[in-house]
């Protein structure tokens, strides 16, 4: 054996030394080795490195950067030939995976489109550094809870006293949609009253109307442009015309009166949380409210104030908190200081996104869909480009003879790469093509999700995160195939004999798992809505709201809505009429009002009624009566429910008399019932009796009867009011708007989950087809053999049935959480059954098993001879 | 354009290429010159004459056939080409007829 020279040496030369040199240096080298090695091994060592390094210079050391092709556009071209081409040859491979990723980009860019929409509402205000509304807290030793209403004094005050504020304008609702006129034109509108600084504040887009002055005269009133166009019969409304609102309802009587048109605004580019037709002056809203709620524990506004640059929140909360107990509480200087109302300021471009407070603490809102969509969004882009991942490579195997005849000739290693990248980069260009047009087309459905028109700013960063987006999904769905594939060695694959390695069996394998295990999340959660939101619509509530419609007192019903009641329950297929104000299903007014020695004094939910209310609305009595007619005085009367005298400490409390909102006695108890939405808990809560200032009259009418009922109704309605539009709903509908939160995630997010899953399926069929293509040669000589084809079924199946169960085992868990956190919103909810993940476990593995199944079974008809025959 | 240069070391190895025409190959000439200059030299040195006096077109090589020898690497043999004698013999020819121009001195024996 002769000697042999240094190994790391000789590596190291043969990778820098120019080929042409080579064989005859390496030669030398080694003879001169040998020769040494003689006389001193290790001198002849030392020597041979030495020699070596001194060959490491400019005229020895090859060109590693040479551009070998100078046919660089030729074998582009030649390439993309060979993509077409396959793409045609494996038709069904081909669109599998252009379809996958497509779907799966498109679900992404919708979301992503949706959250950035969502994320920058209300943050293109010139100030917004320094916009914020002013928050309210209260804290009576039962938690914190948080308002963003507050006095009007606030305002007027604010600017005077507190030098930071730089401009300070309050925001009021006209509670109910009104009717404005101008010439023949009638259109009901929704509108706000608001103050001077309103254009300083904010920058809202006001087309035409000095911003200074547009809100500065009682009289005045600013439109918006789509109200301006409706109103007039030609053109717009202009800047100096009279535009009147009427008083055919409760509110619009309130502000009847002419008004000039001192401004148009037009918000239809800006992304806005909030929109509203007109726009009147706090001036005008002041005068026609009574004096005697002008006080600093009468909120009725919505406060916005911009601070001068540079100002510390932090400090100026302090000094603002300090500042509103003062005025709160001016003659008791020794009030404990955490009790009682509070004063802070939020960001407002942040309110639209995290408007839930819990215990005064922030908790989020609107954010959480955020976080949740993008997280589905990535979820089922992640799963488009495992997808694709796998497909690739699998499809690969088929092209390995390609691959080793390339290498052969001499195509190396980043040739190849190149290859597969370019085909891999023109799938994903394809796909992001669909995508991309798929969601411009499709991006105005977005409105479905938000409750607001969604807009999108073409923002270049919003583009750019397109275009990332698009190409991170090139990248890393195209990369691992490419790479895969030019690292498969020539000869192996020749042979045929490529063995993966386990390292990938696992990769691949992991990949099926974790695709399985998004869908199986995705179905589990999504049952879980559905059965909520059902169980929300289906509870029993402890009142009736089939059959029950509503509608606003409007018009000549203002005077004599009683003459119409006793009209209406005469109609036949009407049960009962009745009155209310705002929202049966939704008690919004609260208030505490108890003061009674020695009995706890929660705080009220409560709702001001006429005669019928509790009839009406199929809420059970179970002491005492209810409002009526055969007494007098019910003014001084009050119903409350079981959780109002069990908050109170009360017992056997009919027949007794009170302090709530002066002296009342109660008459009657109402088994509870779910009062507002089922996020809430049952409150304490009573009726009291106020005629005359409902504004909602209901209807109960018999089942099977309602058309008829509803037509006579509305003649009779007519007859009071013939130029207003008979509009009403039913109740039910009305409940169902309290969940439309989680109606509108509930059906955005089956669609991605059925997108998801649809998704993996594909996935799973490319890969099954795949594998059985791989196995006919087997299957052919199973079958003559004389296997049976359910065997065939059986075996090819067995693999997949493994990964599922993987995948269930790892999901179950991971759904229940998930599942467990959402409905922990909710204050009445259901279970959570194991019948629910059976049933999702099971959906899953029956659409994989039918998946392979069908693969399989179509394999296992073949003809032996047919997948024998070749070779 | 003038005439290509000829180093000192190169023009040894030259003169060695010259002397063992056809049958040069580096170790060879390695051993030659360490013998007459009685100094080590490096493989490397040697290659790099050779290389540059090729490019100069002063030798011309060919790989010899397979052999046991060197792990079965080819040996690669070069010959002084035309141009090379003809730089090698004006080299010869100016150094005598300087050289023949040195009248006797003597160092004072």
């Amino acid at each position: 054996m002769k000697p042999q020279p240094p190994k790391r040496a000789l590596q190291f030369f043969r990778w820098f030394c120019r080929e042409d040199y080579l064989e005859e240096i390496e030669g030398d080298l080694v003879e001169l080795f040998e020769k040494h090695h003689e006389v001193s091994p290790s001198k002849a060592r030392r020597g041979f490195v030495w020699s070596v390094i001194r060959y490491f210079r400019p005229g020895f050391i090859k060109a590693f950067y040479q551009g070998k092709n100078s046919n660089n556009t030729a074998m582009l071209r030649h390439n993309l030939l060979i993509t077409f081409r396959n793409f045609k040859r494996y038709k069904s491979s081909f669109l599998i995976n252009l379809i996958g990723l497509s779907v799966g980009l498109l679900s992404a860019l919708l979301i992503y489109l949706w959250v950035y929409s969502e994320a920058t509402v209300d943050g293109f205000h010139a100030k917004d550094e320094q916009l914020y509304q002013v928050m309210r807290n209260s804290d009576y030793g039962r938690g914190i809870r948080v308002y963003d209403n507050n006095s009007d004094l606030l305002v007027p005050a604010l600017k005077e006293e507190i030098a930071e504020v730089e401009y300070a304008v309050s925001f009021v609702e006209v509670w109910s949609d009104v009717y404005l006129s101008y010439g023949e034109k009638k259109i009901k509108a929704k509108g706000k009253l608001t103050g001077e600084d309103f254009f300083k504040v904010f920058s809202y887009n006001l087309v035409q109307g000095d911003p200074n002055k547009a809100l500065s005269d009682q009289n005045n009133i600013v439109l918006s442009k789509r109200l301006a166009r409706s109103l007039s019969d030609n053109g717009e409304v202009e800047l100096g015309q009279v535009v009147s609102i009427l008083g055919e309802t409760e509110y619009g009587a309130r502000y009847t009166d002419d008004y000039v048109v001192t401004g148009i605004y037009d918000l239809s580019e800006q992304n806005v949380s909030e929109r509203y037709d007109f726009l009147l002056t706090t001036k005008q809203f002041l005068s026609k409210r009574s004096p005697g709620n002008n006080h600093w524990n009468s909120n009725s506004s919505k406060t916005y104030i911009t601070l001068h640059e540079g100002t510390d929140v932090a400090q100026f909360n302090e000094k603002l908190h300090t500042f509103f107990r003062n005025k709160r509480y001016p003659d008791k200087p020794d009030l404990d200081p955490d009790w009682g109302e509070g004063m802070f300021i939020e960001k407002f471009s942040e309110r639209y996104l995290y408007d839930r407070y819990e215990n005064g603490v922030r908790a989020g809102g609107r954010i959480d869909y955020i976080i949740l969509f993008s997280a589905i969004g990535l979820m089922v882009l992640v799963v488009a480009c495992i997808n694709f991942m796998n497909l690739s490579t699998a499809q690969a195997f088929r092209r390995l003879k390609e691959v080793g005849v390339k290498k052969v000739v001499g195509a190396n290693r980043r040739m190849l790469a190149f290859q597969h990248i370019t085909e891999s980069v023109i799938l994903a260009a394809l796909a992001s093509l669909i995508a991309v047009f798929g969601a411009i087309a499709l991006y105005p459905q977005l409105s479905m999700i938000s409750d607001r028109e969604i807009i999108i700013d073409w923002t270049p960063e919003m583009i750019l995160g397109i275009i990332g987006i698009v190409i991170a999904t090139g990248v890393i769905a195209g990369s691992y195939p490419a790479f895969y594939i030019s690292r498969l060695r020539p000869i192996q694959i020749l042979k045929g004999k490529l063995k993966s390695s386990t390292g990938e069996v696992v990769v691949r394998k992991g990949l099926v798992v974790f695709q399985f295990c998004v869908s199986l999340v995705l179905i589990v959660t999504v049952i879980v809505v559905t059965r909520q939101i059902e169980y929300t619509q289906s509870k029993n509530l402890g009142y009736d709201r089939d059959n029950v419609i509503s509608f606003s007192r409007e018009g000549k019903l203002l005077e004599n809505y009683e003459t119409f009641l006793n009209e209406a329950k005469k109609i036949k297929g009407v049960k009962t009429a009745a009155t209310v104000q705002g929202d049966p299903v939704n008690f919004r007014n609260s208030g505490s009002g108890f003061f009674l020695e020695g009995h706890p004094n929660p705080s009220f939910t409560f709702a001001r009624v006429g005669y019928d209310f509790v009839e009406t609305m199929g809420i059970e009595i179970i002491e005492g009566r209810s409002f009526s007619r055969e007494f007098a005085n019910e003014e001084t009367k009050i119903i409350l429910n079981e959780t109002a005298l069990k908050a109170m400490e009360l017992e056997d409390p009919v027949g007794n008399t009170y302090n709530i909102r002066g002296t009342k006695q109660v008459i009657g108890i109402m088994k509870d019932f779910h009062i507002q939405s089922l996020h809430e808990e049952i409150k304490p809560s009573f009726l009291i009796f106020r005629p005359e200032e409902v504004n909602t009259i209901i209807v109960k009418i018999q089942s099977g009867m309602e058309r008829d009922a509803l037509t006579e109704l509305e003649k009779v309605y007519r007859s009071f009011n013939p130029n207003l539009p008979f509009e009403y709903e039913f109740l039910d509908q009305n409940y169902e708007e309290l969940y439309n939160a989680e109606q509108r995630t509930a059906s955005l997010y089956k669609g991605f989950a059925l997108v998801a899953i649809f998704i993996s399926g594909l996935g799973l069929l490319g890969l099954s087809a795949f594998t059985v293509q791989m196995r006919l040669k087997e299957i052919g000589i199973r079958k003559v053999l004389g296997s049976s084809i359910w065997k065939i079924i059986m075996l090819l199946s067995k693999d997949l049935t493994r990964t599922v169960f993987i995948a269930l085992f790892i999901a179950i868990p991971l759904g229940y959480y998930l599942s467990q956190e959402w409905l922990d919103g909710f204050a009445y909810r259901i279970d959570l059954k194991t019948g629910i993940f059976i049933v999702s476990g099971l959906m899953v593995v029956l659409l994989a098993w039918a998946i392979v199944a069908l693969q399989a079974f179509r394999a296992s008809k073949v003809n032996p001879v047919e997948c024998l025959k070749d070779e | 354009m003038s005439e290509p240069s000829l180093g000192e070391f190169e023009e040894l190895v030259l003169l060695f290429v010259a002397a063992h025409n056809q049958e040069a190959y580096g170790v060879l000439i390695l051993e030659c010159l360490e013998e007459k200059l009685q100094k080590k030299v490096n493989i490397s040195a040697v290659h790099v004459a050779l290389k540059r006096m090729e490019n100069k077109g002063f030798v011309e090589s060919n790989f010899g056939g397979i052999t046991n020898e060197r792990g079965g690497r080819r040996k690669k043999y070069y010959s002084i080409t035309s141009l090379g004698k003809k730089v090698l013999d004006r080299q010869y020819e100016l150094r005598t007829s300087i050289y023949n121009q040195i009248p006797k001195i003597s160092f004072g024996q």
